[in-house]
């Protein structure tokens, strides 16, 4: 074939453009940020591409988004082609995380992430498998900061202010921006250490249907029995009178049964922390001041400095108390009156898509992890707008409840890093535990799970305009409420094992098998004597270390918790929702 | 002193220990151990049962000074034996949030890495996340708790009544993928001469575990999960697995 010259130079010309276009190409993903697989291996994008067609919104500006993806791009260079194993709970954040994430985290670092979910239960106890065994099962673990009174003892996991300033700190992102972490202070310990870096949070909030509230024909249906408003509740009291008036008085709605409360009763470990979690705490079991109540906290544990003493009454603690029986005892009585048969023999996750039906008024704690799921268009309890029926507010008060005390329960997933990890393998973990929470992608991600941990996104205007659209999530998380609902605290020193006694025993009284009483009194018992244990096995100054056991009548004698029984029944008490959420 | 309490911890461990036995011996009958065909895991052996596991609950029982009898079942069976039959445990099964409540465990005796296979033959499928096996008719066993975890995720998961024969129907093309403990998979395709390609994507861990049945005393429970930490601190299970490796499993290609 001849070749003229012409075609030569037409030739030249297009190889000339050709070389132009690819090096804007490069210039676009970030001067060298498109790795060599990117471009060669299908399926594989590119930063680029990536900051366009997913991490979009964002707190951070194009330019700021791509200089922080080189950073992570420069930074895991020594780990490319590394394969490493993380775990976390079954919650939409997590699944974004591993399915959209952990394929971007390759694309841009050449690191390979599998991040697998499962329940919180399984998590934390493939935790305890590795501190047990020694074996590096997983390189980290996202686990809730309710561990963080075992980390801070057990000596098992990484310091995380310390890893960050000696060994990790050239795999340690210089846009972290720590403070702009809402619940750092959930993920730190007495000692001042940071354990664990905040992935995702919830609150434990009241639920209700806010468009039955307002119907004219209900309210006045209300007044009629109850002598008040029907309106957010404020005591538990309230929350009981409403309870009965659906599920008893109303009845039906719309040709549908409704109920006026929700909950779920199966003996499962979900069952434990539905119990620990809010149940105590909000009866007023415990003692005044916050984040947990001191010297007795929700989980009627009683700490002397920072050593856990007890939980029994007689110890001193209020496991046992008659404030905690009485929290049980309405958590079975309701469970058992008001809410749907069926919601016996559930558990959290079957329990949490249930209010999608539209057939419930009200849940005393509702988890805000499910509102993604609540926010589903289409469903019965969404208007065609988009906008949801339902609103959240503070959860009402027990008969034991005074102020100054614990509002309501928070959960932090954090990153948690054991020691017991080959410290390459722990740096290209953190690397992605960073990734994930960074301003490149945290907004979206927000978006998607709407489990908030970066104030910067919950001031941004993205979430100002999504705020009509999510039920009172947006004002909950720009309030002060963000702090005043707390995890579990440091009082717990081993979590793992003490959480098991909650969905054991009052698992025992939800089946009829104990009295409250009963479960209650064998509970405490059962946290006495692993408290005893723990008192051999951890060393510190923060260590267990029971006290002798005194009569029950001198503790409950003396102010504070354990407290005496109380006799006179409260009064129900509501409030307009305006006025109901000054309390965050 | 930390020095002081950890003497007289064990002290009261080998008192302890020793009061198990006695009570065992005295008033309870020898713990009944079940277990299934997992090789190399588990493997009949002329009415009786080898495996790398069986080497490790031997051992355990032995350090723990416990009297046992092990019979093979299928695996649903076993598992029903354990939750049916007091003094019977299971395993090696997947302890999960699920079966918690199910049991009382001894744990982790073994971690699992379980991976998709696929045809020898096909072109390899880029699997990078779980998400990405959506589609795909995946191969599982009754009672294996991967394939409940599969199921509940929305997986079309089709079950065998053993692992061993999955590899049979991957080979029919009656399944698209083996979703198996890795080593197990090996194993089996090994003995059925075939050769697996290394694992597109090893998706989930599982922590292998001996589950008893709910009114086993906690006592006997305690003493079997410290003599298991310390065998893992120890270095026992590496030194029986190490040894069993050279004497069986098939490596990767």
């Amino acid at each position: 074939m001849a070749i003229s010259a012409t075609s030569i130079a037409r030739n030249c010309c297009e190889n000339v453009a050709r070389i132009c276009l690819v090096l804007l190409l490069l210039w676009a993903a970030g001067a060298g940020l498109a790795r060599a697989h990117d471009i060669q291996a299908p399926g594989y994008k590119s930063a680029a591409w990536w900051l366009k067609n997913e991490f979009t919104p964002s707190t951070l500006t194009p330019e700021e988004q791509l200089a922080e993806l080189r950073w992570f791009a420069e930074a895991a260079k020594p780990f490319g082609g590394m394969h490493i194993r993380v775990v976390s709970e079954r919650i939409d954040t997590h699944w974004y995380e591993a399915s959209i994430l952990a394929k971007a985290f390759h694309d841009i670092t050449g690191i390979h992430v599998v991040h697998e979910v499962t329940g919180e239960d399984d998590v934390i106890k493939k935790l305890q498998s590795q501190v047990r065994s020694g074996v590096n099962i997983y390189d980290a673990y996202i686990n809730d900061s309710d561990l963080i009174g075992y980390h801070f003892r057990s000596g098992e996991a990484i310091k995380l202010d310390e890893f960050m300033r000696g060994e990790g700190a050239a795999v340690t992102s210089p846009t972290l921006d720590l403070q702009d972490f809402i619940g750092l202070a959930f993920t730190t310990g007495p000692d001042g250490h940071v354990y664990q870096l905040p992935d995702q949070q919830f609150a434990n909030l009241y639920w209700y249907r806010a468009d039955w509230f307002a119907r004219p024909d209900l309210r006045q249906q209300f007044r009629a029995l109850y002598g008040y408003e029907l309106d957010v509740p404020q005591n538990w009291a309230a929350y009981e009178d409403i309870a009965e008036f659906f599920s008893v008085h109303v009845k039906e709605l719309d040709g549908q049964r409704v109920w006026g409360h929700m909950d779920y009763g199966k003996a499962d470990p979900s069952l434990g922390w539905r119990i620990s979690d809010a149940w105590l705490s909000l009866a007023g079991a415990g003692d005044k001041g916050l984040p947990n109540g001191q010297p007795v906290d929700e989980w009627g544990i009683r700490v002397e400095d920072c050593r856990p003493v007890g939980a029994s009454v007689a110890r001193g603690g209020a496991l046992d108390s008659p404030a905690s029986i009485y929290a049980v005892s309405k958590y079975v009585d309701w469970l058992k009156q008001y809410a749907p048969p069926e919601a016996l023999r559930m558990n959290f996750t079957e329990a949490g898509n249930w209010l999608q039906k539209g057939n419930i008024a009200q849940q005393i704690w509702w988890y805000t992890a499910f509102t993604a799921a609540l926010t589903e268009p289409g469903t019965p309890i969404m208007y065609d707008d988009g906008r949801p029926r339902w609103r959240m507010a503070p959860s009402p008060k027990g008969a034991y409840w005074e102020e100054g005390m614990k509002l309501g329960y928070q959960d932090a997933g954090a990153w948690t890093f054991l020691k017991s990890t080959p410290v390459e393998r722990t740096k290209a973990a953190w690397l992605y535990a960073q990734f994930v929470v960074s301003k490149t992608v945290s907004l979206r991600k927000t978006l998607v799970g709407l489990t908030p941990v970066r104030r910067s996104d919950i001031e941004s205007d993205v979430f100002t305009e999504r705020a009509p659209y999510l039920g009172g999530l947006v004002e909950f998380y720009r309030s002060r409420g963000r702090e005043l609902w707390t995890p579990t605290g440091t009082n717990v020193p081993d979590y793992i094992r003490l959480s098991n006694y909650w969905w054991q025993w009052v698992g025992r009284a939800t089946s009829g098998e104990l009295s409250v009483t009963e479960a209650m009194r064998g509970m405490a018992g059962a946290f006495d004597t692993t408290l005893g244990e723990l008192s051999e096995r951890m060393s510190g100054p923060c260590s267990p270390k029971l006290v002798k056991p005194q009569k029950e009548q001198d503790w409950l004698a003396r102010p504070g918790a354990p407290k005496p029984l109380l006799t006179e029944p409260q009064q129900g008490r509501t409030l307009p929702y305006k006025e109901a959420i000054r309390a965050w | 002193m930390p020095g002081r309490k950890r003497a007289i911890r064990q002290c009261l461990a080998g008192l302890l220990m020793g009061c198990v036995s006695a009570v065992q011996a005295d008033s309870r009958d020898t713990i009944d151990l079940v277990s299934f065909e997992e090789p190399p895991y588990v493997m009949s052996d002329n009415g009786g049962a080898k495996g790398l596991v069986v080497e490790y609950v031997s051992a355990l029982m032995d350090r723990a000074g416990l009297r046992y009898r092990l019979d093979i079942l299928p695996a649903k069976r076993a598992l029903l034996f354990a939750l049916s039959h007091k003094n019977a445990c299971v395993f090696p099964i997947e302890r999960s949030q699920e079966r918690e409540v199910d049991f009382h465990w001894i744990s982790p005796i073994q971690i699992s890495r379980h991976g998709f296979f696929q045809h020898p033959d096909d072109v390899p499928v880029s699997l990078r996340v779980l998400e990405d096996a959506k589609g795909f008719r995946i191969g599982s066993y009754l009672g294996s708790g991967i394939g409940a975890y599969l199921e509940s995720l929305g997986f079309e998961v089709d079950y065998a009544a053993a692992n061993s024969a999955n590899i049979h129907k991957l080979m029919a093309r009656r399944i698209d993928l083996w979703a198996s403990d890795e080593v197990s998979a090996r194993y089996i395709a090994g003995n059925s001469q075939f050769t697996l390609a290394p694992s597109p994507l090893v998706f989930f861990t599982t922590v292998r575990a001996i589950g008893c049945h709910a009114s086993m005393p906690t006592e006997v429970v305690e003493v079997l999960n410290d003599a298991l930490q310390a065998m893992h601190r120890d270095g026992s299970f590496m030194r029986i697995k190490k040894n069993f490796e050279q004497r069986s499993v098939p490596s990767e290609p």
